[in-house]
């Protein structure tokens, strides 16, 4: 899909601009503070309503002002249409092609892109929670099913601990019943996860044949505390695991008022040969991993999804060596839009070529 | 200074209704006192009246006037299928629709423990001693489909099956996450006739 031109009012830095963007690759320059990542951010709010550095709503209305608008005019293989997230007193709207939507969540499904930054390295080297949520907002976006189980089994979760905590003698019913939900729940989460992270693993897999003869052996593992250690085991069936793993844990649930078994707990791990890269990686390969990894989750949207996602790069190859600049550059898939930002031409490689250059000034671009 | 904890009296009781913050206490509180058409007086009224003449049925808990209510007086209606639901209003939202002949049993409420609401708040074992007293042949669980209703639905089955009685879950062609009062009719006929064993 391609992101034809988009409209900038009050947000971050940005008072007023329209941009038109070629359909290949756009170079984003300025210096630090400029307002390169604010535009990427702009793009992604039409993506997911949100910003993907966690910011709330109100941190991207411009300073003394009342609101943000957004308006992105889009074509893929549904035609042409246009995406507008506007924030104002009474809260954040979403209009397709100029109509309101009952619920700016509905905007899930009309852009696809995956943006590259700084805290990608936490999808390597951070917590588990940051690489579920990783997980989650892919398959969030692709299935909605996954999103209702998501929201289901995490509530089902809570309920559980507070039930744990609060009750002296257990009713074994009620916790069955809950243990029954988790499974339901849970178990589709599992299967998900476990079925994305082999597709990415696959992806990089093919990925380094084509860039690094001979290797790296970079390999993308998915841990559940419902399969013991390692990954689903072949034949059990997932129900089957964690409907043991419950069992498994039954005692120590209750001696520790936690919920102990099942997705919630899940993990992924770059493994380097039998290293784990969180712990023996260098920060350059580290972020070569994040990268494969979001080169992943586009070609996953490609393939469930049947549309080529726009690229949203911000400063990647700030701690990347030439070299494996360049290798990333031949990875990104030819028919993908691209929009990558930095502060100067010379830090990118000569195989970089660009359809348009931009370059921004203080909210203002060129 | 005084009349001001009057209408401050007012407010404070307001936000103790379900779903009324602060601000909306406020709105509907200044509302009443400006407006002088007696609308304060008869809503006072309906409000006492609601409490002096209305309770709930002895046997399902349904809403009534009397000890029993309409449709556990109703000899025409099938006595061996009871439905559960959570709400005195759902029972109306399953009557509106108007096929199912059988009785209700209301729980008041669902399995909520991050609401502190457990199985002994609930009207459970009231519905135990229904099944063995009298001859109930099916129990339908019509909890709303959210997470709190299902396992409310679990729960029960858990408990009755054991008793020889089946246990059907209404099958949920309801909205996502949605409450069974806001379902339309169409909607509540399908799930009823396509209700599945639990
Ligand atoms: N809500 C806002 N209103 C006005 N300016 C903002 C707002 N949020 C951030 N900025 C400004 O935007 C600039 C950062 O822009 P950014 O896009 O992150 O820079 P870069 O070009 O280095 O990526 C900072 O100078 C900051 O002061
Ligand atoms: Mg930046
Ligand atoms: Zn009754």
């Amino acid at each position: 899909m391609r992101l034809e031109s988009i409209t900038l009012s009050d947000f971050r830095n940005y008072k007023r601009s329209d941009i038109r963007f070629s359909g290949g690759r756009n170079l984003l320059l300025g210096k630090n503070g400029a307002g390169k990542s604010n535009l990427l951010e702009a793009v992604y709010v039409l993506s997911t309503s949100k910003s993907f550095r966690q910011a709330k709503d109100s941190k991207l209305v411009r300073w003394d002002t009342d609101g943000f608008m957004v308006r992105g005019v889009f074509s893929s293989t549904r035609g042409k249409y246009t995406v507008e997230v506007a924030c104002g007193r009474e809260g954040k709207k979403l209009f397709v092609n100029g109509t309101p939507e009952e619920r700016v969540s509905n905007v899930i499904g009309y852009v696809y892109c995956v943006i590259f930054y700084f805290d990608d390295i936490l999808l390597v080297k951070g917590p588990p929670a940051s690489k579920r949520s990783f997980l989650d907002l892919v398959l969030s976006t692709t299935d909605p099913l996954y999103f209702d189980n998501l929201r289901r089994y995490l509530s089902v979760v809570r309920h559980k601990a507070k039930y744990l905590k609060d009750s002296t003698t257990v009713d074994r019913n009620l916790l069955l019943s809950l243990n029954e939900q988790l499974v339901q729940f849970g178990g589709y989460l599992v299967d998900k996860r476990s079925e994305l992270v082999l597709f990415i693993n696959r992806y990089i897999q093919e990925a380094a044949k084509k860039v690094y003869p001979g290797g790296p052996f970079l390999e993308l593992k998915y841990h559940t505390n419902i399969a013991g250690e390692g990954k689903i085991a072949g034949g059990a069936s997932t129900v089957d695991l964690f409907v043991h793993a419950l069992e498994r844990c039954g005692r120590q649930e209750i001696i520790t008022a936690q919920c102990i078994a099942g997705p919630h707990r899940d993990d992924i791990s770059f493994m380097d040969e039998n290293h784990d890269v969180r712990h023996f990686g260098s920060i350059g390969e580290a972020r070569l991993a994040a990268i494969l990894l979001k080169l992943g989750q586009a070609s996953f949207y490609t393939n469930s999804r049947g549309v080529v996602p726009i690229l949203l790069m911000d400063d990647i190859m700030l701690e990347l060596d030439m070299r494996n600049t360049e290798r990333v550059i031949r990875l990104v898939d030819p028919q993908s839009q691209t929009l990558i930002t930095t502060t100067e031409k010379s830090k990118l490689p000569e195989i970089f070529q660009y359809d348009s250059v931009f370059t921004i000034i203080d909210g203002r671009v060129n | 200074m005084e009349n001001r904890g009057t209408i401050q009296h007012l407010i404070n009781e307001l936000t103790k209704l379900p779903g009324i913050g602060r601000r909306t206490a406020e709105r509907l509180a200044y509302f009443i006192l400006k407006e002088d058409g007696g609308l304060g007086k008869s809503i006072a009224d309906a409000i006492l009246d609601v409490k002096r003449r209305v309770r709930f049925c002895e046997v399902c808990g349904n809403m009534t006037e009397k000890e029993l209510c309409e449709i556990c007086e109703d000899n025409r209606r099938d006595r061996g299928l009871v439905c559960v639901v959570e709400e005195p209003k759902d029972v109306w939202a399953l009557e509106r629709m108007g096929t199912y002949r059988g009785l209700y049993h209301v729980l008041m409420g669902a399995i909520s423990p991050l609401d502190g609401i457990g199985p002994e708040d609930l009207r459970i074992r009231e519905l135990l001693n229904r099944i063995e007293k009298e001859r109930v042949k099916e129990v339908i669980v019509a909890t709303d489909p959210n997470v709190e209703g299902d396992a409310t639905a679990l729960y029960i089955s858990k408990l009755v099956k054991p008793l020889g009685v089946p246990v059907t879950r209404i099958a949920s062609g309801l909205p996502v996450g949605g409450d069974l009062e806001y379902a339309d009719s169409v909607t509540l006929s399908k799930a009823l006739s396509g209700r599945r064993p639990l």
